[in-house]
């Protein structure tokens, strides 16, 4: 993990120094490396994909290419309808060239972190989220930003849905209901 | 070999792809007709390309494969071996492993198959010629075995055969050229050393000479060589020995052993010809016979065609520009106070030449100035060392120049003339006809075999008295009845002594003599023009054949990633949409016209410039449309490729097929140039290999059964295809056997799939889909009885996976026609738009068999599913808005009922509106979001927003897995015995 921290400073302009974009979810604050961020949405209109996995929110018509969403919420299973907004941010990462969005609840300044100050992921994170998502952590004004892996994030995801998807996917409640 | 250039190999890859498939359907079209000229010569055509290509950016085993492709390809187009089955498959299995070889480089950037076997293949194809023209031979072997030469011709066949492909080419052409060299040490010395001075020393040149050949031979490991040159060397070194002591010689010997040499290397006699490889030997040998000619100005023409018009234009004037300086140096050269100058000016000259032809890509031209370099080089220092040279070699070179270039003397007839006639051209302008014999002495290294005594005694006393004007002229009277004297029959031996590799035959037998021997020249001068116009003429004519055939088609496309492509068929997409976007502001414009005219109350000159502006905006809202409409359309048309490229792999499969079974097959391919989407076009690949493996295996009968049912034995098994509206429709009929119904209810009874009862009320084309069905496929007996049935569900699958269908017709005994209708592109597709809740969905129109409106009391539940009765037809209907978890708005008892078929099902999805038909262009979804959810993909709508498209086969699939699950689910329930829902969805 240390490693690969490591290497993502290299990308960066300055020497040891790594600049994240902040955004919160639920009560966590995340960071994501700038370089990462294509575009930041304000509220843009997604549209549903029916029988798709749960934490797929949907699609958007990011001018002309149409870009899957997902809730990060679901994703990270963060969800806490007390923090639950109804304006939200969607994240526009290129995530190995494959360009996803990301609703987030709110989206804060960039932030300018020395790569020295991110450490590993502790085992136990609050709030459950699961630490394999985490590259690291770091404090910035006495809060504890996550460093997310989206690599990860992206990558598992999709290892999940396939291992998920099965008929059963397609099975919605609804469906009895007209019963 | 040079290292790969690995910035080339892309290009390389894909443009040997697409020789290798040209070569393929040219194949299988000798397959038919084995001795077609005009096939043989296309075929050698993508085979020349590859090569080239290969040998510029370093690719060995490809080249030296093609290489000897080439040679075989030669042999067959000059009629001097015919092709038999074994050696058009062998061509077939060489292509092959050339394609293996693109593949390996493709991934590997290396080559990996070995390929020694094939040329070994090829080499014994060619060796089996060289047996055929034995008899040819007889008059050299004779004069070597008078001499007491221990090689056997035959030996030397197989040795010549042996030594292109046992040893690097580029090695071995830099031993030829050495050879070429000391024998052109030699032959100086040799010349006129009957009366000479200097006897003692020139032999101890020789003496030299041959040593140093000798031992370049043991370099390449030639023991045959290196044992002949030892014996040569052995009795120059006896005659100089009876020089020294003052004795008389016979070195008539001299000429044996340069006969003998010629043997070993035929390409010696052609000088760089042979390696010059762009001009094949046999056109130079038979130049005025028809079938080289053709082939020669083909080559000519190649270059052409290769290559940009313009830089060959530029080329050929610079080449015209640099030769006729060159004549004019070697021309003046003996009056040349600094002959090494000017000789070293030449040089520079042609490494000027040398470094242009590279760039042009002309390898083998490039190769072939490098050796007149060498030999320049060689002159070169001769001069500085002070000694005499023999500079004959260069009409040599000039007329082996013009055999690169047709051309160059159609321009400027007086620069690249036959050698004879050049001199003759300078002669004004030095003044002092001295060279007139360079042309005579130029004859012997040319000169492949020993002429008749006399010639040779013609020759050396020409260079006796080379110097002589008078005498020049007396030599050249001489020498030209000494030709004249030389039979027919005699040339005809020595061409064929050698032209080894070459197979002139009969035809040769008039026209030989031109090439090789310049000399001959003279005497054929009229001749030799006549045939260069003819040569011209058939020039023209080949690049007027050219215009009209597809290779200038090719020549004015251009190679762009399909990338690029699908980038801008996005752009363009999008544009679209952007200009919905604009007619849906100019809506609102008009709002905002009528809003402000109440509500604010402009006055009515206010009003009008709003009017007006908003008149003009709609009229540059539909200019964007015209021109969006076009652009689109444009784009489209460039990702549309003919079918034919996925047609003309079939003739390869069907011969594979039958090949070596009882089956006979003449495949009809009609329609090849319907155009339709790249995307289409290669996924159609597969699914028609399955179909036509179907026919072909299972569906016909063999021979025999064909006669004994009165078919013709050759069945016949046609590909057609055509457009129709806006599809394309792929038809392949067979007159086979047909498929027997009666098996498929049978066979379907036993897996269980129907009951009788069902079967019973199927109609004929339902029975035959059985076929389609995923469970069915599987059953290998029936596909050996009925004749079809593998994989044809995956067929079926991929078909609609394209929005198309597959459809059967079949009768028992007379055949089976599948026809596959496809979308012409898959970028756009019609749909119809509907509505269901807040969103909007879009539904191919390929797979809308119509739209209905219902009560909500039509709808009847059957075993736990929605059905309707419609025309007599039960119908399962399912709503949209359940499927998809969707609020539905409609609050009615109308309903609106889309029907869709899809792999030979119908079902019906309830809408909440019907909003239209349109066109939409089709974006990919991400595939953990396409994934199971029964979308094929997605569009935008005007309103910018997104539109899922439904994948109606996937749908339908999955509601079907759905119902079938709840009815287990109840079935379990309510522990009846309710027959599960699997009938209707496969």
């Amino acid at each position: 993990m240390a490693d690969f921290t490591f290497d993502e400073v290299q990308d960066t302009e300055d020497e040891g120094i790594m600049q994240l974009v902040g955004f919160g979810v639920a009560n966590e604050k995340f960071g994501v490396d700038i370089l990462m961020v294509q575009e930041i949405l304000r509220s843009a209109e997604v549209t549903a994909v029916p029988n798709s996995p749960e934490f797929v929110e949907g699609v958007l018509n990011l001018r002309g290419n149409i870009v899957p969403v997902i809730d990060l919420r679901k994703r990270l299973s963060l969800f806490d309808p007390a923090t639950s907004q109804k304006q939200s941010w969607v994240l526009i990462l290129n995530i190995e060239n494959r360009v996803v969005g990301f609703i987030v609840d709110h989206v804060t300044e960039v932030l300018k972190i020395e790569e020295k100050s991110v450490e590993t992921a502790p085992e136990i994170i609050v709030s459950g989220l699961e630490s394999q998502y985490i590259k690291g952590v770091c404090e910035i004004d006495g809060s504890l930003i996550i460093i997310l892996d989206f690599d990860l994030v992206l990558f598992n995801e999709e290892q999940k849905v396939l291992g998920d998807l099965g008929a059963d996917t397609f099975l919605l409640t609804e469906s009895e209901i007209v019963e | 070999m040079s290292e790969i250039e690995l910035s080339q190999l892309p290009d390389f890859i894909i443009e040997a792809t697409e020789h290798l498939e040209e070569m393929e359907a040219l194949l299988l079209q000798l397959v038919e007709t084995p001795d077609d000229l005009e096939i043989l010569n296309e075929i050698f055509r993508p085979v020349h390309t590859i090569k080239g290509s290969a040998q510029f950016i370093g690719v060995a085993g490809v080249s030296r494969l093609t290489h000897r492709l080439e040679d075989l390809l030669d042999k067959l187009r000059d009629g001097s071996m015919h092709s038999t089955p074994e050696i058009v498959e062998t061509l077939i299995e060489a292509r092959d492993r050339i394609v293996q070889l693109v593949r390996e480089l493709e991934n590997t950037q290396s080559e990996e198959s070995e390929i020694d076997d094939l040329i070994e293949k090829l080499a014994m194809h060619l060796e089996g010629r060289a047996v055929v023209s034995e008899p040819a031979k007889p008059t050299g072997a004779g004069e070597s075995s008078d001499a007491g030469e221990p090689v056997s011709t035959v030996d030397e066949n197989d040795l010549v055969a042996g030594f292109a492909e046992e040893n690097d080419e580029e090695l071995f052409s830099i031993y030829l050229n050495q050879v070429r060299g000391q024998a052109d040490i030699i032959q100086s010395v040799m010349d006129g050393i009957d009366t000479a001075e200097d006897k003692e020393q020139r032999l101890e040149k020789c003496v030299d000479a041959i040593s140093k050949l000798k031992s370049s031979a043991n370099y390449m490991g030639y023991d045959d060589i290196a044992s002949f040159c030892n014996g040569w060397e052995g009795s120059v070194k006896e005659a100089l020995k009876a020089v020294k002591r003052g004795k008389d010689i016979e070195l008539s010997f001299m000429d044996f052993y340069f006969a003998e040499l010629k043997q070993f290397f035929p390409q010696l006699s052609q000088q760089v010809e042979q390696k010059a490889e762009i001009v094949k030997p046999e056109s130079r040998a038979v130049t005025s016979q028809p079938v080289a000619n053709n082939q020669q100005s083909q080559n000519a023409g190649g270059f052409q065609e290769e290559n940009d018009q313009e830089l060959f234009t530029i080329f050929s004037n610079q080449l015209q520009e640099k030769v006729s300086e060159i004549r004019s140096i070697i021309a003046n050269i003996d009056n040349d106070s600094d002959k090494k100058g000017s000789l070293d000016y030449c040089i520079q000259i042609l490494e000027r030449l040398t470094a242009s032809a590279n760039y042009m890509g002309y390898e083998e031209v490039a190769d072939f100035y490098e050796g007149w370099i060498d030999s320049l080089l060689e002159a070169a220092k001769s001069v500085s060392r002070g000694k005499d040279v023999a500079l004959s070699f260069m009409d040599f070179y000039f007329a082996e120049l013009k055999q690169f270039f047709p051309q160059l003397d159609t321009g400027k007839t007086s620069v690249v003339q036959s050698p004879v006639e050049q001199p003759q051209t300078h002669q004004p302008q030095i003044k002092e006809p001295v060279f007139e014999s360079p042309p005579v002495e130029e004859s012997r290294p040319v000169q492949s075999t020993p002429v008749a005594d006399e010639l040779e005694a013609a020759l050396s006393a020409g260079a006796e008295i080379g110097q002589d004007d008078d005498l020049s002229d007396r030599l050249s009277n001489a020498l030209n009845e000494s030709i004249n004297q030389l039979s027919n029959t005699e040339y005809e031996t020595l061409n064929q002594v050698f032209d080894e590799m070459v197979s002139a035959k009969d035809e040769a037998a008039a026209a030989k003599p031109d090439k090789p021997q310049p000399e001959r020249r003279k005497s054929n001068d009229r001749r030799e023009n006549d045939d260069r116009r003819a040569e011209d003429r058939r020039f023209v004519g080949d690049r007027r054949r050219q215009r009209d055939g597809k290779d200038k088609k090719s020549r004015r496309s251009l190679r762009v990633d399909s990338e690029k492509i699908d980038i801008l068929m996005n752009q363009v997409g999008e544009l679209v949409v952007d200009r919905s976007y604009f007619v849906q502001l100019l809506n609102e414009l008009g709002e905002l016209q009528a809003h402000l005219k109440e509500s604010i109350d402009l006055d009515q000159r206010e009003m009008k410039m709003m009017r007006t502006f908003s008149y003009r905006l709609g009229e540059a809202i539909s200019g964007l449309g015209r021109t969006s409409n076009e652009l689109q359309e444009g784009v489209m048309k460039m990702r549309m490729l003919p079918i034919s490229q996925i047609f003309n792999r079939y003739p390869r499969l069907v011969h594979d097929l039958t090949h070596n079974t009882d089956k006979k097959v003449n495949l009809v391919v009609k329609g090849e140039e319907t155009e339709l989407d790249k995307m289409i076009v290669e996924e159609l690949s597969d699914p028609l290999i399955h179909i036509i493996r179907n026919a072909v295996d299972h569906g016909m009968e063999n021979m025999e059964e064909r006669k004994l049912l009165g078919k013709t034995p050759e069945a016949t098994l046609s590909l057609e295809a055509y457009q129709e509206s806006n599809n394309i429709v792929i038809e392949v009929t067979d007159d086979g056997r047909g498929i027997d119904r009666k098996k498929i209810r049978k066979k379907a009874v036993e897996k269980g799939l129907f009951t009788e009862d069902e079967l019973d009320r199927m109609s004929a084309s339902e029975i035959t889909n059985i076929i389609l069905t995923a469970g069915f496929s599987t059953a290998e007996k029936v596909t050996n009885t009925s004749g079809r049935g593998v994989g044809m569900d995956v067929v079926r699958k991929n078909i609609e996976k394209l929005n198309g269908s597959l459809e059967i017709e079949s009768k028992q005994g007379t055949g089976t026609r599948m026809r596959v209708k496809i979308p012409l592109t898959l970028a756009i597709i019609h749909a119809l738009m509907i509505r269901t809740g807040a969103d909007v969905f879009a539904i191919p129109l390929a797979n809308v068999d119509e739209t209905v409106r219902i009560n909500t009391n039509d709808i009847s539940i059957v075993e736990g599913v929605e059905v309707i009765y419609l025309r007599g037809q039960t119908l399962p209907v399912f709503r949209l808005s359940t499927l998809f978890g969707i609020k539905s708005d409609s609050n009615t008892d109308r309903l609106y009922v889309v029907i869709v078929s899809s792999g030979g099902q119908r079902v019906g999805f309830v809408v909440d509106e019907m909003l239209g038909q349109d066109e939409v262009v089709i974006k990919p979804l991400v595939d953990y979001v396409q994934e199971k959810s029964g979308f094929s993909g997605a569009t935008i709508i005007g309103d910018g927003r997104i539109s899922l498209i439904l994948d109606v086969y996937e749908m339908v699939r999955l509601t079907a897995e759905r119902q079938a699950k709840k009815h287990r689910e109840q079935t379990a329930r309510l522990k009846a015995k309710i027959r599960p829902k699997t009938k209707s969805n496969s």
